[in-house]
């Protein structure tokens, strides 16, 4: 079972964000996807659980078809789906604790005992015992990221979406992120895809990566294809050289 | 035919058309809005939990501003109505008007305005600053329906704290006349009473408690709906509670005229 | 915090359910834990009284009217007061509905029959039912008002034609005449003082007979009052128009005899001229009116003319119909 993007395209107002995408994330596999900043990355990331409904195209996800799904049936499917926003969005008016617990009040059968000692496990996955009782305001930004984590994964996903997880962290702190997220792969097995622009961290922990351009796929393939590509747009964007990605629009 | 609209024209033209279009989409957005609520009302196991806090927050916690602006209210109306009725008009009907005016519109408006600017205020920065920082989307992902976690609860607190709060705001502005009318205007109880009671009838109770509900269901889903539809950052969401306070006020005046001509 | 906020909200609920309840109630004027009695009272029409009016017994506040509703018959009106317990009723009630003040508010009174016999009370269908009855108000007395002041007008218009310049003057002509008339008979009269002193004492017999007279008529006038009171209004205007109807013919008349004032006038003249003449003989004890003036027989004669006057109006007191065929003036 994997994550299947089948021709989706999106556009808001007259701005056209995607035009086309097909993609898939294989089983077990990390998909990194890659772009510049306001490419559509996270509109992409949005339309796999269905927050956001492409105009065009399919999204499977689990072997269900996201774009076609019913409402409680997508509520269904997002308890098999993990989603880690850029900026953690955990809710501020609760207690870590209660952040974590807040999705696991939606799987049916477990028990109070059974959610407290999850909640625990996951805070003790991301390496954040004991904090249980704090509120997300008085946590570092590096703190907010691994709670979201923690929150993701305590539902136990078979799938989980990373929205920009390095993004503005110390290289310290994003290098413990990436580990988390390979630590995930090993102890959870999911499949997960990562939206990000930062290209250490995407080689650090992708196992194929594809790179959004114009609204489309311009290059998929393995970090080491990806160095060795000598496609201008990618060149560009991995060397942070503008001038290499300006072609016509068509 | 488009080519006869040129030059100068275009721009305002344009507008027009911009406008009507916006004005027409946003009114289709809200109506979605609407059913969306509608449809969550249904998960009562979802927002139940959530609605006394709510109407703590919503109705228990504007019960100080909605009295202050009442009893104000009530004094000034004791002492205007004395001034206006002077020499012709016995004394009495100062409660006369005070009753009637505080039951059938200055309680329900003045505290329904005054909630607008609290609440409505309050609900568009909340949800406004939630939908920014991605809260809201968390919410879907997590599987909760975010208009029955975060909008039912508001609008059905509002719905039930609105006509609570404006009765107390009735009670108050009518103390304050009596007490006004007793020690301002050499007026007696017994007089001040006879007037209150000269023309009332209880539909005059009825009307403005449907008033002051009418008031928060407007006041709860414009908030919320500007708060849920905000898009962008920080200025996004001060935009957003600006527009809620003042179409809710807008609205709130609006629905006056219209429970007056369909209710009297 | 929850706790609290619950039980908070909680009190906020149950207190504005409370105070919505027990003020409608009160701003009512309905009385918690007192027994009322209810009485219904018949009209036949209810002027501009309104549930909540106040029931009023001797100028006190006793109760309030509860319900207004038509007969089923549909020629009367039932209202229906809820008065305290404890209030009893006077002798042969009946119930009045006036205006309270000029601002529309009106109230019941509960009154003795004896008090106001004389109004048109509805009669109730129902054994203890009261009969009422609903005072005109405002607006009807001032249509009353309005019709009598248009018939006065014309009254006056007509009058104004029947006066003209010329019958002023020869009014004036005439009452110049009478004067001089009155002058040489004042002279008379000096010269017979005594005499008519003693006619006077006659008169003044007459006079206190008058007063009884006008006792009678005043009797007579409140009658009339009645009458009036009756909601006879309607027949008052009636007469006051053909009261109208007759002043135009007199005054037609008038013209008429106005015409032939100059003529008049001067046979008054020629006439006064004798009279004069007769007068001064007359003084002078000359002729045989003259004798007579100086004889006592002129007296006696007069004081039987007195008699005769007062037994006249004995007999008026008695029977004025006989003497007046009036209705209103």
């Amino acid at each position: 079972m994997s994550i299947v993007l089948d021709g989706v395209a999106k556009r808001f107002g007259t701005a056209v964000v995607l035009n086309g995408v097909s993609l898939e994330a294989r089983d077990g596999e990390t998909l990194a996807v890659i772009g510049a900043s306001g490419v559509g990355k996270s509109v992409l990331l949005k339309s796999v659980v269905g927050l956001i409904r492409p105009d065009v195209g399919t999204i499977q996800v689990d072997g269900e078809l996201v774009t076609e799904l019913r409402r409680q049936d997508l509520y269904n499917l997002r308890r098999r789906v993990g989603y880690v926003f850029q900026f953690a969005a955990l809710f501020d008016s609760m207690t870590v604790e209660e952040n974590l617990a807040m999705g696991l009040s939606r799987v049916p059968g477990l028990s109070l005992a059974e959610r407290r000692e999850r909640v625990a496990e996951s805070l003790r996955l991301v390496d954040l015992e004991g904090f249980g009782a704090q509120m997300p305001g008085e946590l570092s930004g590096g703190q907010r990221k691994r709670v979201g984590l923690a929150r993701a994964v305590a539902i136990r996903p078979k799938y989980l979406l990373y929205d920009e997880p390095t993004t503005g962290l110390d290289p310290v702190t994003k290098t413990v992120i990436d580990r988390l997220i390979l630590r995930m792969r090993e102890e959870l097995g999911v499949t997960s895809v990562v939206v990000t622009h930062d290209m250490t961290s995407a080689y650090r922990i992708a196992d194929r990566i594809a790179m959004l351009h114009a609204g489309r796929i311009r290059y998929l393939g393995t970090p080491d294809q990806i160095r060795a590509s000598d496609d201008p747009v990618v060149r560009g964007f991995i060397d942070g050289r503008p001038e290499l990605m300006q072609e016509p629009v068509t | 035919m488009m080519k006869v609209i040129t030059g100068a024209w275009r721009a305002p033209a344009a507008w027009v058309g911009r406008s009507a279009v916006g004005t027409a989409a946003g009114m289709g957005r809200f109506g979605q809005f609407l059913a969306g609520i509608g449809h969550a009302l249904t998960d009562v196991r979802t927002w139940g939990p959530a609605l006394v806090a709510q109407m703590g927050r919503i109705g228990v916690a504007s019960l100080p501003i909605a009295l202050f602006i009442a009893a104000f209210t009530g004094i000034v109306l004791a002492l205007q109505a004395s001034y206006t009725f002077t020499g012709a008009i016995p004394k009495y009907f100062v409660g006369v008007l005070v009753g009637k005016t505080m039951l059938l519109e200055l309680g329900p408006v003045l505290t329904g305005l005054a909630l607008a600017g609290r609440v409505g205020a309050n609900i568009a920065a909340e949800l406004g600053t939630m939908r920014v920082t991605e809260q809201i989307d968390a919410l879907e992902t997590l599987g909760y329906d975010p208009l029955a976690h975060l909008v039912v609860p508001k609008v059905m607190a509002a719905l039930i704290m609105f006509p609570v709060v404006v009765a107390f705001a009735n009670a108050m502005g009518i103390v304050a006349a009596w007490a006004t009318a007793l020690n301002l205007l050499d007026m007696t109880t017994p007089e001040f009473v006879r007037g209150l009671r000269l023309f009332f009838v209880p539909f005059d109770v009825t009307y403005s408690l449907i008033k002051a509900a009418s008031f928060g269901l407007a006041v709860a889903t414009i908030g919320c709906f500007f708060g849920f539809t905000t898009w962008g950052g920080a200025q996004a969401v001060g935009r957003s509670t600006t527009q809620a306070v003042v179409l809710s006020s807008m609205v709130i005046l609006v629905l006056d005229a219209f429970w007056a001509v369909t209710l009297l | 915090m929850s706790m609290s906020n619950e039980v908070r909200v909680g009190a906020v609920l149950i207190a504005g359910i409370v105070l919505v309840v027990v003020g409608t109630i009160w701003l009512q004027g309905w009385r918690i834990g007192r027994e009322d009695q209810l009485v219904t009272a018949w009209f036949r029409e209810v002027g501009q009284v309104q549930r909540g009016n106040p029931v009023k017994l001797r100028g006190v506040h006793i109760g309030r009217i509860e319900e207004i509703s038509l007969d089923a018959g549909g020629s009367g009106v039932a209202v229906r007061m809820s008065i305290g317990s404890d209030v009893r009723m006077p002798e042969d009630p009946v119930v009045l509905l006036s205006m309270e003040s000029l601002f529309g508010d009106w109230q019941a009174e509960i009154h003795s029959r004896a008090r106001f016999p004389l109004y048109d009370y509805a009669v109730s269908p129902e054994p203890d039912g009261i009969p009422g009855y609903s005072l005109p108000d405002m607006s009807r007395l001032t249509a009353v008002a309005d019709r009598i002041a248009e018939n006065l007008a014309v009254i006056t218009d007509r009058v104004d034609i029947a006066f003209t310049d010329e019958t002023a003057l020869n009014i004036r002509e005439a009452i110049d005449n009478i004067q001089r008339v009155t002058g040489q008979l004042t002279a008379l009269v000096e010269a017979q003082e005594q005499t008519v002193r003693d006619v006077a004492v006659g008169l003044e017999t007459t006079t206190e007979t008058l007063q009884q007279a006008a006792l009678s008529a005043s009797r007579t006038f409140s009658l009339i009052e009645t009458a009036i009171a009756d909601g006879q209004l309607a027949s008052i205007v009636g007469n006051v128009d053909r009261l109208t109807a007759q002043i135009d013919t007199l005054s037609s008349a008038l013209v008429l005899v106005s015409r032939d004032m100059g003529g008049v006038t001067e046979s008054a003249d020629s006439a006064f001229a004798s009279l004069h003449a007769i007068v001064s003989a007359l003084d002078r004890g000359e002729g045989t009116l003259g004798l007579l003036l100086q004889d006592t027989a002129l007296y006696r004669d007069l004081a039987l003319t007195s008699s005769l006057v007062q037994d006249l109006i004995r007999d008026f007191q008695r029977n004025p119909r006989r003497y007046i065929n009036l209705r209103v003036f």
